[in-house]
């Protein structure tokens, strides 16, 4: 996928990653990668500052977690971030449906 | 990359594209210290990790390192892209500190003039109230603001007179009033903090960088003591308007609180390696 288009989803991606359990960049990067089959393949530099970018604006929580002697930064949906996701995946959702009624592309 | 040839370094030491990254990526590091030591702490795990991951898939152990490097992307594109993430989308949390911040710097400014209307007070008792009070020689008053001045202050000789005693005057007690109001502002904008404290909750952490209240304030306190010192001397040798204390009792206050706010900026710094 064209990585320009992909950053304008970035947001709901990494939400939707961390949806059902905390998890380090690490994991996150890997999760977006299995998920798309490789088809997501941002820098993975990209990811972090987009992690705290979304733990700024309230939607992500993140704190030290010890593994294996090292330290790791582990995020999680917050309240809001869970009605941001909501929100976002439903929108996602109404505009690939009118995309696909459009083009006639299949899902 | 940085060159480890013999002869630079123990002999134990090995290319490593790792290291190298981490380097880069330090020297490029964003102003808040906080910030910076997170993204160096979270780009050092993902890349043991991502190290780990290519030895386990069968790399060797460079090339796994390079590999995780390669993916990682340019350091000088994540430190931008961070720099960018902090102000891309203002968050509540960035809003509602800026508004604090700038609420406490006019707090703080108040509190200052009212500081200022103690010195104007002190200048009074020591130089007498026409250093603080006095107008420009000849300067005819209207009828109606004689007669108030006098009014006011019954035991003046003259309507002059009695207009430098009620400058002087005015130059304390409506500075001091500003200087209650000051401390009003300061004491209700920190009553949530203190409440949270109170019931043990851990000091919140701004998220403004560090050193821009700091650096704003002894900015702005700085051009003010300037201006007033410099209207001080001005009236000192020309006298145009009212005597030479009126402006340097606020002027003094000012360059002592923007020297406040420098001694913190300095505090501040040498975290950032300045």
């Amino acid at each position: 996928m064209d990585r320009e288009r992909l950053k304008g989803h970035l947001d709901l991606l990494l939400l939707a990653v961390l949806e059902d359990e905390p998890a380090h960049g690490y994991v996150v990067i890997t999760r977006l990668r299995e998920r798309s089959d490789g088809g997501f393949d941002l820098p993975e530099g990209t990811i972090y500052p987009a992690l705290h970018r979304l733990e700024r604006a309230g939607l992500l929580v993140s704190d030290w977690v010890e593994h294996a002697g090292r330290r790791r930064r582990a995020y999680a949906l917050t309240a809001a971030g869970h009605r941001e996701l909501a929100a976002e995946r439903a929108s996602w959702t109404r505009f690939a449906r009118g995309v696909i009624a459009v083009t006639g592309a299949t899902a | 990359m940085s060159a480890r040839g013999a002869g630079d370094g123990p002999a134990t030491r090995v290319d490593d594209p790792v290291e190298d990254y981490l380097d880069q990526l330090y020297a490029r590091l964003p102003a808040d210290a906080r910030g910076a030591r997170r993204l160096l702490a979270e780009a050092e795990d993902h890349l043991r990790e991502a190290t780990a991951a290519g030895v386990a898939e069968g790399l060797p152990v460079v090339e796994a390192r390079r590999r995780a490097v390669d993916r990682l992307g340019d350091p000088r594109a994540f430190t931008r892209a961070a720099a960018v993430s902090s102000w891309h989308r203002p968050s509540w949390a960035a809003i509602r500190d800026l508004t604090w911040a700038a609420a406490r710097m006019a707090g703080i400014g108040l509190v200052a003039i009212g500081v200022s209307g103690g010195v104007a007070a002190a200048m009074n008792a020591a130089f007498g109230r026409h250093f603080v009070g006095g107008g420009p020689a000849g300067v005819a008053y209207p009828t109606a603001a004689c007669a108030h001045f006098l009014a006011v202050h019954p035991g003046a000789a003259s309507c002059a007179q009695a207009a430098m005693l009620e400058n002087s005057q005015d130059a304390v007690s409506l500075r001091l009033l500003a200087g209650l109001v000051g401390l009003l502002v300061l004491a209700v904008g920190n009553a949530p903090a203190m409440v949270h404290r109170r019931r043990g909750g851990r000091p919140r952490r701004s998220s403004l960088p560090s050193t821009l209240v700091p650096a704003v304030g002894a900015t702005a306190f700085g051009a003010a003591g300037a201006v007033l010192v410099g209207l001080a001397a001005d009236d000192t040798v020309v006298g145009v308007s009212s005597g030479a204390g009126y402006y340097l009792s606020g002027g003094l206050v000012a360059l002592a609180v923007a020297a406040a706010y420098a001694i913190s900026l300095n505090r501040v710094l040498p975290a950032y390696g300045a």
